[in-house]
């Protein structure tokens, strides 16, 4: 008997025994989790959410949260410090709460290496860990441009679309401008992280030049021939910026070929010439690098994954979430990420203890501001449907709206901000 | 001897394995849809800023909201397509959970 027995659980597996027997001896179903080890890679809007919720939902499993910054630095809010609406504090958010209140062990480090088929990852200091399940949150990296000369490491050009001193360094350019001179933004084809902030990053310039250096302008060179909240954006431009916003369409310029440092100046297909005392080039991106690297993208760059608890396709146990997977219709945004954290933290829960995975409906939701007292929103709702996540509803906000409205959203906008950063850190 | 012992720890699994069916998931199905209001409306949904707090609400109050916000008979910026989706028992479930909360 003692034989079958022991065949029996070998074969279950520890958590899977204790699922199958109930709770006979008083164990409870997390603690039998406890033995489970889950590393989460990036500390960003996916990584602590994703972290956080699988000490919440089973409080017994080990959790280790690796990532290089001590302080984190959100995009989020980062067009509002580029404007000089807030300093720079109002993004940094520290990890010390994550580790003192949740129990999960922080390292900070950069993960260089992935052995997907012994559990085992390498961090840049030389340590190895080993893991039962891997999340990674890696956010994004850059893509080869075929624009000549451009580098998204060159200050000349700050790309500002990962936030910290990139954040400072658009916003210092943008101070030391004098009155009259131009803004340049050059957002990439989509899909891209956060496709509305190129947007209200040229709105909360204009804010920013309007009370300061009212002669200036802005020119929008889009590598898209259409973009997000367009009707909402153009219609709020018009109202508070007239005649300052100028946007081409990538059918008007071709896309940009050329840089060119020492005159800040851009050249596009079209033959134009654009100069600029900031220009800022948003670079075209793919999924972290840790993630390509790991053979974990497609050809599109980004981590296809199982819909319903992004589970990588090509390699088991190593879920991908955030900006780097592709999580069909989802827009890439933090709120994106936050949700697919949550639900990607309760699949995991849900493999260790031998349950079913959850089928719920995902919104993200994104406020734009226009100026600190005027925003817009775009809300969209995902539900499984047919293997993928599917867009099943959205909305924005009404192109009817009166100011008292716009007024409203705008504080709604940071009590977004401070809910998100509040449920990453706090 | 072989054969029963064999027969009596497949029925003890059996009727453990039915048993466990009918325990709670972790987290609970109310736990998880909350966790997404928690977004906006802070931890705990303890309100942030102008977004209003929810914890402080009764069953009843959220249950109808959400079902207004859903039909667009109660106005908003946001709730409207937030709810759009939600099942009427999700809405019991959120609802319950939500109003629970501690102040
Ligand atoms: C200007 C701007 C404004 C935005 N505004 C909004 C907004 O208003 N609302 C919204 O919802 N979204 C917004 N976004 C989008 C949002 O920032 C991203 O969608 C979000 O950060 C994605 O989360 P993530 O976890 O995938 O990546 P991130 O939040 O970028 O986190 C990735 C983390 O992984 C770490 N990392 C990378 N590689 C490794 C490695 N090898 N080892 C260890 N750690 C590693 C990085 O250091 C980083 O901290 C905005 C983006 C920009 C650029
Ligand atoms: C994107 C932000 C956001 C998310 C996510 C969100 N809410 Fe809201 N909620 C708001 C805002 C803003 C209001 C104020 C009404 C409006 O303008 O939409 C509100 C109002 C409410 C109210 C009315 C409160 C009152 O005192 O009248 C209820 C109830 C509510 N939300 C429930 C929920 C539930 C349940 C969830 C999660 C399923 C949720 N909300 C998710 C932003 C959000």
């Amino acid at each position: 008997m003692t034989l079958q027995r022991r065949h029996f659980i070998q074969t279950l597996g520890a958590t899977g025994i204790l699922a199958a027997i109930g709770n006979p001896i008083g164990l409870s179903l997390s603690q039998a989790a406890s033995g489970a080890r889950i590393i989460v890679v990036g500390g960003g809007f996916g990584g602590t959410i994703c972290a956080k919720y699988i000490r919440k939902f089973s409080p017994a499993a080990s959790v280790t949260l690796i990532e290089p910054k001590t302080t984190f630095f959100s995009c989020p809010g980062s067009n509002s410090v580029i404007a000089g609406l807030h300093p720079i504090k109002y993004i940094r958010h520290s990890y010390d709460k994550l580790g003192a209140e949740y129990g999960i062990s922080i390292i900070h480090d950069m993960v260089s290496s992935i052995d997907g088929s012994n559990n085992k990852i390498t961090l840049k200091s030389g340590g190895q860990h080993s893991y039962d399940y891997l999340v990674l949150s890696p956010g994004i990296d850059f893509r080869e441009t075929a624009i000549e000369a451009y580098n998204p490491e060159d200050e000349t050009f700050p790309h500002a679309w990962k936030a910290g001193d990139q954040t400072r360094l658009l916003r210092d350019q943008i101070r030391s401008m004098t009155d009259g001179d131009t803004v340049i933004i050059a957002p990439p084809a989509r899909p891209f992280r956060a496709p509305p902030a190129p947007y209200e990053r040229a709105s909360l310039i204009a804010h920013y030049l309007q009370e300061n250096k009212p002669r200036s302008k802005i020119i929008i060179l889009d590598g898209n021939g259409d973009f997000s909240k367009q009707d909402l954006f153009t219609q709020g431009w018009e109202k508070l910026y007239p005649g300052m916003i100028e946007w081409i369409g990538i059918k008007d310029h071709g896309g940009i070929t050329a840089v060119h440092g020492a005159n800040r100046e851009v050249m596009t297909a079209s033959g134009n010439h654009f100069t600029g005392q900031v220009v800022n080039i948003i670079p075209p991106q793919k999924a972290g690098l840790i993630a390509t690297q790991t053979g974990l993208a497609d050809d599109s760059g980004w981590c296809p994954v199982k819909p319903d608890s992004f589970e990588s396709t090509v390699q088991k146990n190593i879920y991908v979430i955030g900006d780097s997977c592709q999580a069909g219709d989802m827009t890439k945004t933090g709120h994106a990420a936050n949700s697919q954290g949550k639900v990607c933290a309760a699949a995991i829960v849900a493999a260790i203890t031998g349950r079913p995975i959850m089928d719920v409906t995902y919104n993200m939701s994104i406020y734009s501001l226009l100026s600190p007292k005027y925003a817009i929103s775009l809300s969209e709702n995902y539900q499984l449907t047919g293997g993928r996540i599917s867009k099943v509803s959205s909305d924005s906000s009404a192109l009817k709206a009166k100011k008292k409205t716009r007024r409203k959203e705008a504080q709604y906008a940071a009590g977004w901000y401070k809910s998100i950063t509040d449920d990453m850190f706090k | 001897m072989k054969w029963t012992t064999i027969s009596i720890v497949t029925l003890v699994m059996l009727v453990l394995l039915w048993s466990t069916s009918s325990m709670a998931q972790n987290p609970s199905r109310a736990e998880l849809l909350a966790s997404s209001c928690f977004v906006c409306h802070g931890q705990g949904a303890k309100g942030a800023l102008k977004i209003p707090p929810l914890n402080d609400l009764k069953v009843s109050d959220i249950k109808e909201s959400m079902i207004g916000f859903k039909s667009g008979e109660e106005r908003s910026t946001i709730m409207g397509i937030i709810a759009k989706e939600y099942s009427r028992e999700d809405i019991i479930l959120l609802a319950e959970y939500l109003a629970a909360l501690p102040d």
